[in-house]
């Protein structure tokens, strides 16, 4: 009735050639020459065994494979397996990557070669590759593990055949597959920032975060801010901007600086890193008249602007983390319920929101 | 000198008079003779392991990375491979840490579906394992920290799980450094060790949709305030955001009572549907379900019902099922491979795993077809 979470481990566990052999009464060598279609096995039993491997769903695992190959060919070290890192923002070839995703690459990139893996950036998009191409390139290289980094709405998406490979995706919850999926804890880093500006002296904190950012990472900002709101007077709550898809920060500007006069925000909390210079750039002095806070800071952080620390690399290394354990024990494609990892930030004061006396 | 190895020789192998190859690859081997200790003491010390001296690891560790020593994942995956394939001669203990002071939650083992689940499902990932799991049970008349501490010590138990503890248990006094440690949902609890919890949020977001496409308008969320505060806020949360791309006309503000209240629930309740206009109730008390028929209200006619966390007694009732033995399963491998990394203590970014939960249909909350939307 309810659905199988929990095989039971003398299922879970992959056929080997042993169970071929038991199963079909050969000895084991003659199962491995039989499967790799050794002519010195007669034809007919050749497929015997073959249609026995098939029905105890024998699979050559990729891994084992690639190390008695190398074996064979007399050296020892085989060359770094690869893991695909693909990113749907047009990044990894020419232009560079934004500090948040470089760092969340850095991560990634550091926990593959500590565990001896080679990370692969593959962009994905109009003019670099389709869901076709991509299969392509990964099968004739045998990558068959596949991190999801950080797609932005709006932008390309893809469509593999997830069965085939070992996946986790960082943020992207507006796309497919249902993967495990690593992100910070926006509800917690909102919530963080919320309490510290409240007590600092703020009354009326305002959120302004990107539509796009919100539908990656599953509206995690809004539901926290909504929480905290529930705390303070219904006259003293501001609603939430979200600023529409493709947003520059010309029209941004004017939005928010809208946004702040109409509904008297005293402390904007925004996940752009420019957000001090989006306020000024309307007129607004920070923080005399508005202070702001950033929800997401990375190196190089605007000087003195406060906000929230996230451990970006974590969320790289988890991601590589999830897929070389898969690797290792021989899964694939995507769990029935996939989890959900959410790694903590810290808050730094900035003098962008100081302690209002 | 070199002779052809009979058969199996695929290519001519080098003079014997020519220098041997400078070797690509190095091996634990070579990482020892050159640091002067045995192979097994490097292997250790690239795993960290406490028993060398953190001096020494860290010369072994500058050997490793003068001869640019690289772990091989193909071999890495074959020990994998062959460590499940065997069973361990060795038997690891580990400790699944109980408050006394739960037993509203789970009226004790054997009494509500949660902890039983959870163990369960911890045992089974420990025993794939080879391990065994422990109970230990703390405060109220049970064991002290401090007793509890040196218990472990003693018994070489490093991996300790911390299975839900009431919100008015701040903290748990143990030596961390030297365990591993995961929490299983009491998030709340310091230190910030890793946790793993049931996806609360996803359980009412989840809860709101379904019930939505059935056909209710009025959804109400009901839950004690204790256990807002234990999950912090998750359902709360949950519908917020679900109601906040609904129509201003279907927000029903939940009702949060206290426990010292639950004598007058059925009055409170009553009063609150009635007032909102409630065609259907989520929440994760199922204690509700008994209350209906005492407070006179008729299911699913007055008012339906969908529970937010379903126990498997309850095959009849609308609502989620909440992965509690998939959550201890989880909790149980992560702690394995901490336990294998030798990762002890309270790690430097903490990070939360939330397990989805899935949706029951059940008479408690029939579809509505007058209501039903039709664009879906």
């Amino acid at each position: 009735m309810s659905p199988s979470l929990d095989a039971d481990p003398a299922q879970a566990r992959r056929p080997t050639l042993k169970d071929v052999a038991r199963d079909s009464g050969y000895h084991i060598t003659t199962v491995s020459l039989a499967l790799r279609d050794h002519p010195s096995i007669p034809d007919p039993t050749r497929q015997r065994i073959k249609e026995i491997a098939t029905r105890l769903g024998y699979e050559r695992n990729p891994v084992f494979h690639a190390l008695s190959r190398f074996r064979q060919q007399g050296s020892v070290c085989a060359p770094a397996p690869h893991i695909a890192y693909l990113e749907n923002y047009a990044v990894g070839y020419d232009l560079a990557r934004p500090p948040y995703m470089r760092e969340i690459f850095e991560g990634a990139q550091r926990q593959a070669s500590l565990l001896g893996y080679q990370l692969e950036a593959f962009a994905v998009g109009e003019d670099y590759h389709d869901s076709r191409s991509l299969t392509k390139h990964l099968r004739e290289n045998q990558v068959s593990g596949v991190v999801i980094a950080g797609f932005v709405p709006g932008f390309a998406e893809i469509a593999l055949n997830w069965d085939e490979y070992a996946v986790a995706k960082i943020h992207s919850r507006h796309t497919g597959p249902e993967a495990p999926t690593i992100g910070n804890d926006h509800i917690r880093e909102v919530r963080t920032a919320f309490r510290r500006l409240t007590a600092l002296g703020y009354q009326r904190i305002g959120m302004a975060v990107g539509r796009a950012d919100e539908d990656s990472c599953g509206h995690r900002h809004t539901a926290g801010y909504l929480m905290e709101e529930t705390s303070v007077p219904p006259e003293r709550r501001v609603p939430p901007l979200l600023f529409p898809y493709n947003s520059d920060s010309a029209s941004l500007a004017g939005m928010i600086a809208r946004w702040v006069r109409r509904h008297q925000v005293d402390a904007v909390l925004c996940n752009w890193a420019n957000i001090r210079e989006l306020l000024e750039a309307d007129g607004l002095r920070v923080p005399s008249q508005v202070a702001c806070a950033c929800l997401c800071l990375c190196d190089p952080a605007p000087a003195g602007l406060a906000g929230i620390r996230p451990h970006l690399h974590l969320l790289g290394e988890r991601a590589v983390s999830i897929v070389v354990a898969q690797l290792k024990s021989g899964e694939r494609g995507v769990p029935e319920f996939a989890s959900s990892l959410y790694v903590q930030s810290v808050w730094q004061d900035g003098e962008s929101a100081p302690a209002r006396g | 000198m070199s002779k052809a190895s009979g058969r199996t020789a695929k290519a001519p192998r080098p003079a014997a008079d020519k220098a041997p190859a400078p070797k690509k690859y190095h091996t634990l081997a070579d990482i020892a003779a050159q640091a002067g200790v045995h192979v097994t003491t490097v292997s250790l010390a690239l795993r960290d392991h406490p028993s060398i001296p953190p001096a020494t690891r860290a010369r072994i560790r500058a050997v490793a990375r003068d001869f640019g020593y690289q772990r091989d994942p193909l071999l890495d995956a074959l020990n994998f491979h062959r460590a499940r394939q065997t069973q361990q001669t060795r038997s690891v203990s580990s400790a699944f840490v109980v408050h006394a002071g739960t037993s509203r939650l789970f009226g004790g083992f054997g009494g509500n579906h949660y902890q039983p689940l959870v163990y369960e499902g911890a045992k089974s990932a420990a025993e794939a394992r080879g391990h065994t799991l422990d109970i230990f049970v703390v405060g109220h008349g049970h064991l002290a920290p401090a007793r509890l501490n040196t218990i472990l010590t003693a018994r070489g138990i490093t991996g300790v799980l911390l299975s839900t503890f009431e919100i008015d248990i701040e903290k748990l006094d143990l030596d961390w450094g030297q365990f591993c440690a995961v929490k299983i949902e009491c998030t709340h609890l310091s230190p910030h060790l890793d946790a793993v919890s049931n996806d609360q949020l996803q359980v009412a977001r989840l809860a709101m949709r379904r019930l939505r496409k059935l056909g209710y308008r009025r959804i109400g969320l009901a839950t004690a305030r204790e256990d807002q505060t234990r999950l912090a806020e998750s359902f709360g949360m949950g519908v917020l955001l679900e109601q906040s791309s609904l129509p201003e006309a279907e927000c029903v503000p939940p009702l949060i009572f206290n426990l010292a209240d639950v004598p007058m629930l059925p009055h409170l309740l009553k009063d609150w549907m009635r007032e909102h206009r409630v065609d259907v109730i989520i929440s994760n008390w199922n204690e509700l379900f008994d209350m209906f028929a005492t407070a006179g209200i008729r299911l699913p006619d007055d008012v339906a019902f969908a529970c937010l966390d379903v126990p498997p007694s309850m095959p009849h009732v609308a609502g989620v099922v909440q992965n509690h033995r998939l959550v201890g399963k989880r909790a149980m491998e992560q702690l394995a491979i901490m336990t294998d990394a030798y990762q002890r203590g309270v790690p430097e970014a903490q990070t939360i795993t939330y397990i989805p939960g899935y949706w029951q249909e059940g008479v408690t909350a029939p579809g509505r077809p007058h209501h039903q939307a039709t664009w879906e």
